[in-house]
């Protein structure tokens, strides 16, 4: 009989312990849910006028690699959430090009902080291929793509989240 | 030898002796089964018997209980009389008072008397301060009304807040009414609002309690909802319970007009799911512009708030729970003739009746929603989703973003063993070269298997050689020769045929692939044609998503809660 009570008081010991790693597992995962709770609030507010004009010029001046430019708006995404260190979640923007057939949208890759231009038929790279359709298709300003959804922002800022 | 005559003499004599023995328990067994027969039919009446005795115990079961019901009925009212007796006579000076005073035949002096006294012997009741309270405001004497309010107050907040804003509301009092009603909802908690409390919003939005151009009861809710927004997963939980509500109005497509895509498309069924999202559009522009354009009538509000406070004068206290609960099931007993288990179930009904608890913001999406369930007025219907904009818009912006996600950048068409795809509807000369090419390919391999086997090449040959090798045979061999010709012959008028019917076939091949390519290239014209109607019709149908928008941007609550200018119930001073 006194076995169990002394298996029970080791269980209680390790799950109390502040070192134990399951207890601490647990909290972490706590802490990235309320985390991504309070991201996904931030990141569904109103897009400002700053960021996307500054969104906007992606597809200005040719599809000519433009490392000032591309400096331009990566700050301007960081003066937009100032709040959330956003290189870790968001993977690029995806948009509709108007330079013209053969060139169908273009992206930037926030990784490598490169504009691209993609003609029909070609893959998008780094998981921004499935915002190609509604970029196409869905009449939205530019797409932006994360790990785990995608953020349609409207003209006028406004945004809508499409879980995948 | 002699062993097997004796053998077959015994087997006779067995023979006869064993049919006996099989007649003798044929008849065993036809007795054995009436005996069988008749052990069912007392088995039977033994049943019946043993129904009817359960059922006896049942009914007898029943009868005491009955009996029992009654005595506890008794003592219970008892106790309650002892205990809470003076109770009732507060409520039912309080309904007096009110129906006496609405009717305007009691002097003022002898309902200041009738509460007085009440107070007096009552004490810790929170309805009878009230009743001071009342009859001080009804003979004008401010101070000891604010004195009585202040205990009834004291005693219990939250029926004196509801008691006085119903009462405030009756005499068209409505900033009173108003004051009183906004601290009655700030006792609630709004994670777990109750009927009263929904009623009471209802009310409010009805213009009941007036414009409240203070914001008084505004403010409340603004709070409730500022504290609900706090809590982490709030907004997405919301936009989660909207965009579920908003989907409830999808509605399948019966008839789509198109005739080819679903047919030779295997893109069809997501066409067909995201023209039923666009379908949406229309449908929930028509759902709000019928609640907004509707008048709503307050009549059964006010059947509701007066039934709220009746049950506040009527109804027994919280103290009193336990021993009305008892009261009340013994009285199902009684009603049942005995019956526990259909008592029980009729005070499971009584218990949940005032028992619906739900928070504010699941209160809203009800109300918008699903007014037939939440019984929410059309005011009630126009002032949650006003209050709910931000998370409508929320919620219907990515309806629309999760609907737009779905169009398909190209469409496919598959024609028979034709596959290929399309965008826009545009590409009709590449599909075109595209499809007259496969079938002339496939026309070609068609032909090019009807040829002649090596058989069928064989028989001319072989034909003519036998005929002439029987032509030999036929002077040392007569018939053997004419077989040998006649085999030849054939052989040969086979070959023949063979080849007239390979020129039918090729006839054949040729004429069925120029059916096909013409079959197919209407069909192609045909599907390119509803590709272009169907990029048409959806993006007019999704466009309609930017009218429900702008509807939506266009609402502010202030402007939805119905402002009763009269009221025609007052109490007379």
């Amino acid at each position: 009989m006194p076995k169990p009570m002394l298996k029970r008081s080791v269980q209680q010991t390790q799950t109390n312990n502040v070192l134990s790693v399951t207890g601490n597992q647990k909290q972490n995962n706590q802490n990235q849910q309320m985390n991504k709770m309070k991201i996904d609030k931030l990141l569904r507010q109103k897009r400002s006028k700053e960021y996307m004009d500054a969104l906007h010029k992606l597809d200005v001046g040719g599809h000519v690699h433009n490392q000032n430019k591309v400096d331009e708006i990566t700050n301007a995404i960081k003066r937009e959430f100032p709040e959330v260190e956003i290189s870790g979640i968001l993977l690029g923007y995806v948009s509709i090009c108007y330079l013209g057939k053969p060139y169908e949208v273009h992206t930037l890759d926030i990784a490598s902080g490169i504009i691209e231009h993609y003609k029909s038929g070609e893959t998008l790279p780094n998981g921004m291929e499935k915002a190609r359709g509604i970029a196409l298709h869905g009449g939205y300003e530019f797409i932006e793509v994360y790990v785990d959804c995608c953020r349609a922002v409207s003209s006028n800022g406004t945004v809508s989240v499409i879980s995948i | 030898m002699s062993d097997r005559v004796i053998s077959q003499a015994n087997l006779s004599y067995i023979e006869r002796n064993l049919s006996a023995i099989h007649g003798e328990i044929q008849a065993l067994e036809n007795d054995v089964d009436a005996v069988n027969n008749n052990v069912k039919v007392v088995y039977d009446q033994v049943g019946v018997l043993a129904n009817e005795f359960h059922e006896f115990v049942y009914e007898q079961k029943k009868a005491n209980r009955l009996g029992q019901a009654e005595i506890k009925l008794v003592q219970i009212r008892q106790e309650l009389e002892k205990k809470y007796g003076h109770y009732d006579i507060v409520r039912r000076t309080t309904t007096g008072i009110l129906q006496a005073d609405d009717l305007g035949i009691v002097k003022k002096t002898t309902i200041s008397n009738a509460t007085e006294e009440l107070m007096i012997s009552t004490p810790n009741y929170w309805l009878a301060p009230c009743l001071v309270a009342l009859s001080a405001w009804i003979s004008d004497q401010p101070e000891l009304a604010e004195k009585a309010l202040r205990e009834g107050i004291k005693r219990n907040d939250e029926k004196t807040s509801l008691f006085f804003a119903i009462i405030c509301m009756r005499a068209n009092r409505k900033s009173a009414c108003l004051k009183w009603a906004q601290r009655y909802l700030a006792n609630q908690d709004e994670e777990n609002l109750d009927r009263k409390a929904i009623i009471v919003i209802d009310a409010y939005a009805n213009g009941l309690m007036g414009a409240d151009t203070e914001g008084v009861i505004s403010r409340e809710m603004t709070k409730w909802l500022e504290e609900l927004a706090e809590k982490p997963g709030f907004v997405e939980q919301q936009t989660t319970q909207w965009t579920e509500a908003i989907n409830l109005k999808r509605e399948p497509i019966e008839n789509s007009g198109y005739t080819y895509l679903p047919k030779y498309s295997n893109t069809w069924p997501v066409l067909e799911d995201i023209l039923e999202g666009a379908n949406l559009h229309a449908n929930i522009l028509a759902y709000l512009m019928d609640i907004f354009e509707q008048e709503s009538s307050s009549a059964p509000i006010k059947a509701q708030l007066d039934k709220i406070l009746t049950s506040l004068v009527t109804d027994f206290d919280d103290e009193e729970l336990p021993l009305r609960k008892k009261e009340k099931f013994e009285q199902f007993v009684v009603e049942f003739c005995g019956d526990e288990d259909r008592a029980r179930q009729s005070m499971a009904i009584e218990e949940t009746a005032f028992e619906t608890h739900k928070d504010f913001t699941q209160l809203l999406t009800d109300a918008a929603m699903k007014p037939e369930s939440s019984h929410a007025s059309v005011a009630t219907q126009k002032f949650a989703i006003a209050l709910s904009k931000e998370w409508i818009l929320n919620a219907y912006n990515d309806v629309i973003a999760q609907n737009r996600m779905k169009i398909p950048t190209e469409i496919e068409i598959n024609v028979d063993t034709f596959n290929s795809k399309t965008t826009d509807g545009q590409n009709e000369a590449q599909l075109v070269n595209e499809f007259t090419q496969l079938v002339t390919k496939e026309k070609e391999a068609a032909l090019a298997k009807n040829v002649l086997t090596g058989f069928d090449k064989f028989l001319l040959i072989g034909g003519a050689i036998i005929a002439v090798l029987g032509v030999g045979m036929i002077f040392g061999n007569p018939l053997g020769g004419f077989i040998a010709v006649i085999a030849g012959i054939g052989m040969v008028i086979k070959h023949f045929n063979k080849k007239k019917q390979l020129v039918i076939n090729e006839e054949n091949i040729k004429k069925n692939y120029e059916q096909k390519l013409e079959n197919g290239l209407q069909i192609i014209r045909a599907i390119l044609a509803e590709v272009v109607d169907f990029r048409i019709e959806f993006a007019e149908k999704d466009d309609e998503s930017a009218k429900v928008v702008d509807f939506l941007e266009q609402i502010t609550p202030d402007q939805y809660v119905k402002n009763l200018s009269t009221s025609n119930r007052r109490i007379k001073m």
